[in-house]
Order: C-alpha cells, then structure tokens, then sequence
C-alpha cells in the first residue's frame, strides 16, 4: 500500500470518469502531464486570441477560412453535434436519453424523463451562426481540449492542500455526472495546430458544479462549468416547444 | 426485581429470527464515510458532536427556513428520525409498485433521506458505489479501496453474484466491517464491537474470501426478498425503503461502541436524533432544496480527526435535494411503538389470589396485542382486546418461590412494534397470624414476641 505521506493521493484512481476518446485530440495538446502554468498560459493566449476574433467577425458571423478555431459539422437533422446529460448515480435506471442534443442543421431537442418535474419532449430551432458561436464558446470554455487526467491530479492536489491547511476532511455522498459529448467533422485550434478529423468528444465530470466552486483556481473546471451553464441555458429557454 | 426492557429495538435483537417480514438480527455492519486509503482503512466515524466521551448524542436534524417544500419535507424527516432513534433492523425494507403509497414515475423523498441521513451521521456506501468508477452491477461489489496495483479487482466468485461472500478481489482493502461469525449483513450481534465485527479479512469465516454486503441480490439469494440496507447507493422511482436493515442498524452501532471498540464501557454511547423543526438554529444536520448543490441529492459533510485515533468525527452536514424531480412527501407517520404501563414485582401469599390489570397505550391507536412468557401454571393471562388484559394469580399449596414473567405488547403497525416489561411473582409462603395481632407468626418469632398472644408485653397496646 502506498504512503500516504510519501506519495499523498497522486497516483491513488479516483477514478473521476473523465475521459476522452479520441487520443488524438489530447496528443494534438498535449497535456498528459503539462506544467500548470504553461497550461495556464496556453489557455491564457487562446482565450485573448478568441476574443480578438470575436471582435473583429463579431458574435454571430459565419466562420471564413481563416477563423480559429475551424468547426466543421454535419449540418443534417439526424446527426447530434452536442449532446448535454446529467447522470445521477443515486437514481436507478436513469432514463438513458440526454436532457439536449443539438443537431446539425440547428434543432434543439430538449428531453426531461418521466420522473422530472417538467417531463416531455421539446424543442427550438437555432440557426447556423447561432450554432456555430455555441460550438466556438465551448470550444473557448475547453471542453474540447479538456484533459481529465491533469485536471484530476490537480484537483486531487488542491484538496490535499486544503485539507492540511483547515485540518477538515471534505465527503460529498452521491455525485452528479456532468456529460457534455461534441461530434465535428473537423476541428482545428489555431493555424499552427493540426487539423483533427471526425472529433468525437465525451466530457464527463462529477459535480462540476460543486467543483468549480471548491477550487476556482482549476480554470478547467471553472470554463467546464461554463460550458456546462451555457448548455444548461439552453434548457430553460422562453421559445422551447414541448412537443410531446 | 422489575428489570423493564425499554429498549424495544434491543429486545427485538435479543430474539431468535422469526419468519415473517421483521426478521430479529445477528449480523454484518457497513462502512464510515472518510475511511479510506487518505484518511486511513479503519476509520470510524462519529455523528457530530462526539468527542470521545460516552452518554447520549444529541443530533439536531433542522429543514432550512428558505428551502422548497419544506412543510412538505416535515413528516417525512421525522420519520427519519424516529427510524433512526428505533434502531430496528428490517427485512422486506423494499416496498415497490401498488404495496407503497407512492404515485407511479415519483420519487420517495423519505427514501432518500433516509439514504442521505445516514452519511450525514458517519455512514457510507455499502457498495463500491459510483465513486469507484464501476459501472452498472459492478458497482454492487463491496466497498474497498483499489490496493496496491491501484485498480479494483472484481470476480463474483463460483456463485456469480456480486458484492456476497465468495466475491475474489485481489489486493482490493475492504472497507465492510463485518460480523466474525457469519459474514452475514442480515443479521447482528447481540454485542456489536470489535469483539465480534472486523475490516480486516482475516477474521472472515472459513471458506469466506470477502465481505459481503446488504446487496438486494445477495438477500434474494439468502433467501431474503425486497431486503437492501439502506446505504446501498441506488433508489428506484416507485420505491419505497423507509426502514433500516441490520447491517446499517450494525454499523451504527459499531461506531457507537466508542474510541475503544468495546461495547458496554464508558466512551460508549447512543443517538438521539432531534427534530429541530424549519429552523436553522443549532442545527447539526441541515436539509435543503437547492439546486446549485446537487444534481439530484446528496449529503456534505465535514469531518475532523479525534486525536490519537483511527476515528473521525463529523463537523458539520447539509443535506440537499434538487427541485427538479417529481418527489413524493410521504404524508403517513411512521410507527410508533407502544407503551406498555408499569407493572412491578408482585407479592401473592400462597393459597390468595391477585389479579393484575395490565393496560398499554399507542401513539397511532393500532390494534394491540397482549402475550406473555414464563407464565407459571398457577397464573393465567387473558387478553381483552382493548389495549388491557389481566394476569390472575391463583397459587397452590407448594408452589413457594419467585417467577420472573414477561408481558409483552404488539401493536399491528408496520414494522410491527412492541413494549414488554420483565417482572417477577413472587409466591410467600401462606400467612398464619394465631394470634390476629397482624403480625404474621414467623414474623412474631423473628421478633422475640409471642405468636400467640397479642399483646406480649401486656401494656395494653395491641399490635393490631
């Protein structure tokens, strides 16, 4: 059994299930064991580098060549390119459709299972550059770069510190998925970075919410969260159709 | 000597197991939240306020002023807290479709409360849970840390079933203290301490390779349907679970046996779980809606480490719900025992006749039940099916002596509740007075006078 005080919990699986699975998005970043501030530098300059395109093609204007990051998509009715889902570990049989997916060609499709409050079918419709800045603003939030096992690691530092700084162990009972899944054809950070094709993205997390508010200083799990209210907004929109 | 057993969830566990839907126990305890490869395998933890010293713990269990349905979250709590303060182990705690009060596609908030509670006083999962990282049946292993490869191992043993006794799991450390005798999480020990509950699994019985734990599927399988300990991560809509098994009932208990682990000394000591009403004033568990807290429901909680020591003791507990689901409010009160009325010891002279009129009262007005055990010959209890019933005493030439006798009363709630005392008759020898100055003439010798004149010492003052 490993020591506690020679090694804390770093190598101690968690097994927070935050996963990728596409290699090839983590190995374009390469963030398997990345120093936390050049993490937090890179993050830093894209972010800035966001926002000064924003300004200059404004919010909603349609991507040109030239814009990053490059978001291709299959713009048909039948192929999701977000998927958003809490999964509750203390309820059985969750219902397995995910509250939200958004289509290609704009469609919202909102899901509450029968054992919600507001149960049904619903949706709204947006258009190409309204999904497109969506898709960019998660882009920015980090999901797509999202590492989980770097994030893990800090995270699980961040609570050691804590914990010997008040002298007060934390117990959270029954954790919350936080599932956030993003399809694109093609996907390109920068000019200077690789190009990957048929991105398949699974976000998963536990308590984001709980964590973005535990450790501000996590900027992954702070812009995860973001991401996570941006979608949620989504759910509690005026012009939701219930259609069944 | 009245020894009156009001303990009546102890005296259920001195029973042997019946048949029938409450079973009486011997059994398996759970595990405590903070216990861990970080925090140490064999932690224990206290509810709040414990500080190493024995007696009785008050916990203050409040619903926030602020939060929704808070009148609503009332009754259910307190059923809580009367489940908790009972102390009763159950079978048959699964209470699905058309045999619960709850409306289809809802969820049992008392329930899940209940679940919440329970980590809110030191209690974790039984079950690796979802923070293992397990999916789907997996998850309903018993709880342990991953060992020294850092990776669960899992292998349900030649009987395929996951989470019981054969379970193969490599270098995992279990977490499960369970009972030496039986590796059996349906039942408990008439003393639960270390003397008869163990982590470690070299304890385990012969032939046992893990612990096992109140999984429903290892219950079904010892022949116990619809039974699941409460701190089994998982509520299904539609489910009711309102009492606790023995193995959560095992692990209070163990936790409550003290810094020492020993039952029956002075660090030991006993929950009292108080209703502080919609309140948030010294409070030590608070309940809440809210949902920038959790998805669904959870239990927060602090914890600081006793010094010197393999325990913990909570610091503080929040309990919140998320208002998004269709919750239901259990608006039925849950069983409330019933009140036998004090008997004592009774003295009957050999060749008179008594009478005893035993009555007993019920918080709910259920049915009741008189029954009786070591009844001699010479008594005889009649029941009159309006809460009192009558012991006659009618003794015999001979029958001289003392006869411990247990009245019991059973009310028809669910779970079936009772109240019993212990009493003795105590059978004297018949009484012969010759002279009729009231003192028996056994007595008279005693004291020197003369049993057969009534005024010995001729004062003119008689005895009588």
């Amino acid at each position: 059994m490993r020591s506690w005080n020679t090694f804390s919990s770093l190598t101690k699986t968690d097994r927070i299930q935050a996963v990728t699975n596409d290699a090839s998005v983590t190995d374009l970043f390469n963030m398997k064991h990345p120093n936390s501030f050049n993490h937090l530098l890179l993050a830093t300059v894209f972010f800035l580098l966001q926002g000064a395109m924003g300004v200059v093609m404004g919010e909603n204007a349609k991507p040109t060549a030239i814009s990053h990051p490059t978001i291709k998509y299959s713009e048909t009715a039948t192929e999701p390119v977000i998927e958003y889902n809490l999964v509750h570990h203390m309820l059985a049989e969750p219902d397995p459709e995910p509250l939200l997916r958004i289509y290609g060609n704009g469609r919202v499709h909102v899901h509450y299972p029968a054992y919600m409050t507001r149960a049904g079918d619903y949706h709204l419709q947006l258009n190409q550059p309204e999904l497109q800045t969506l898709l960019r603003a998660l882009a920015t939030d980090g999901i797509i770069e999202f590492d989980p096992a770097t994030t893990r690691y800090q995270r699980r530092q961040l609570g050691a510190q804590q914990r010997a700084a008040s002298g007060r162990m934390l117990y959270i009972s029954d954790s919350s998925d936080t599932v956030i899944d993003i399809r694109l054809n093609e996907y390109q950070k920068g000019p200077a970075t690789a190009r990957v094709l048929n991105l398949k993205k699974h976000f998963v997390w536990p308590d984001l919410k709980q964590d973005a508010r535990r450790f501000p200083q996590l900027g992954g799990i702070t812009n995860a969260n973001n991401a996570a209210q941006r979608l949620e907004t989504l759910l509690h929109r005026n012009d939701l159709v219930k259609i069944r | 000597m009245t020894r009156r057993l009001i303990k009546i969830t102890l005296f259920m566990r001195l029973l042997a197991c019946l048949p029938g839907l409450f079973l009486c126990s011997k059994g398996f305890a759970g595990t405590y939240i903070f216990a861990g490869e970080s925090n140490g395998v064999d932690v224990v933890t206290h509810p709040t306020s414990y500080s190493g010293q024995g007696g009785t713990l008050t916990v203050r269990v409040c619903i926030d002023p602020v939060s929704a349905n808070a009148a609503a979250m009332e009754i259910p709590v307190q059923n809580n807290i009367t489940i908790y303060n009972q102390l009763q182990p159950t079978t048959g705690n699964l209470v699905t479709g058309a045999n619960n009060n709850i409306p289809g596609g809802q969820v049992d908030f008392e329930s899940v409360a209940l679940h919440e509670l329970g980590h809110c006083i030191g209690l974790a999962h039984v079950n690796a849970a979802s923070e293992s990282g397990l999916t789907g049946n997996n998850r309903n292993y018993t709880k342990a840390t991953d060992g020294i490869n850092n990776q669960l191992d899992i292998n349900p043993g030649a009987d395929g079933i996951v989470g019981s006794h054969d379970d193969s799991r490599g270098d995992d450390v279990n977490l499960h203290w369970y009972r030496k005798s039986n590796n059996n999480p349906f039942t408990i020990d008439t003393t639960v301490d270390s003397s008869s509950y163990a982590r470690a699994l070299s304890d385990l019985p012969i032939g046992h390779s893990f612990a096992a734990n109140a999984d429903r599927t290892v219950a079904s399988d010892m022949g116990l349907p619809n039974t699941e300990a409460v701190m089994q991560q998982l509520t299904f809509f539609d489910e009711a679970q309102r009492t606790l098994t023995h193995d959560d009932v095992a692990t209070l208990l163990y936790a409550a046996s003290g810094r020492n682990e020993l039952a029956g000394d002075s660090d030991d000591y006993s929950i009292d779980l108080e209703y502080g009403g919609i309140s948030n004033s010294n409070c030590d568990v608070n309940l809440k809606f809210d949902n920038s807290q959790t998805g669904f429901a959870v239990c927060q909680a602090g914890g600081t480490s006793l010094p010197g020591s393999d325990h913990v003791r909570i610091t503080s507990a929040n309990i919140y719900f998320n208002t998004g689901f269709n919750w239901f409010f259990n608006t039925d009160t849950v069983n409330q025992a019933p009140l036998l009325a004090q008997i004592g010891n009774q003295a009957v002279n050999e060749g008179q006749s008594a009478s005893i009129t035993l009555s007993a009262t019920n918080p709910d007005g259920d049915r009741q039940t008189f029954s009786a055990t070591g009844v001699p010959a010479f008594a005889t209890l009649t029941d009159h099916g309006n809460d009192t019933a009558t012991l006659d005493i009618n003794p015999l030439s001979g029958d001289t002596g003392t006869y411990p006798v247990t009245i019991r009363v059973t009310d028809n709630g669910l779970p079936a509740l009772e109240d019993s005392e212990t009493f003795d008759i105590i059978l004297a020898p018949s009484v012969v007075d010759s002279d009729g100055d009231g003192l028996s003439d056994a007595v008279e010798t005693v004291l020197g006078t003369d049993p057969n004149n009534a005024d010995t010492d001729g004062d003119g003052l008689r005895r009588c």
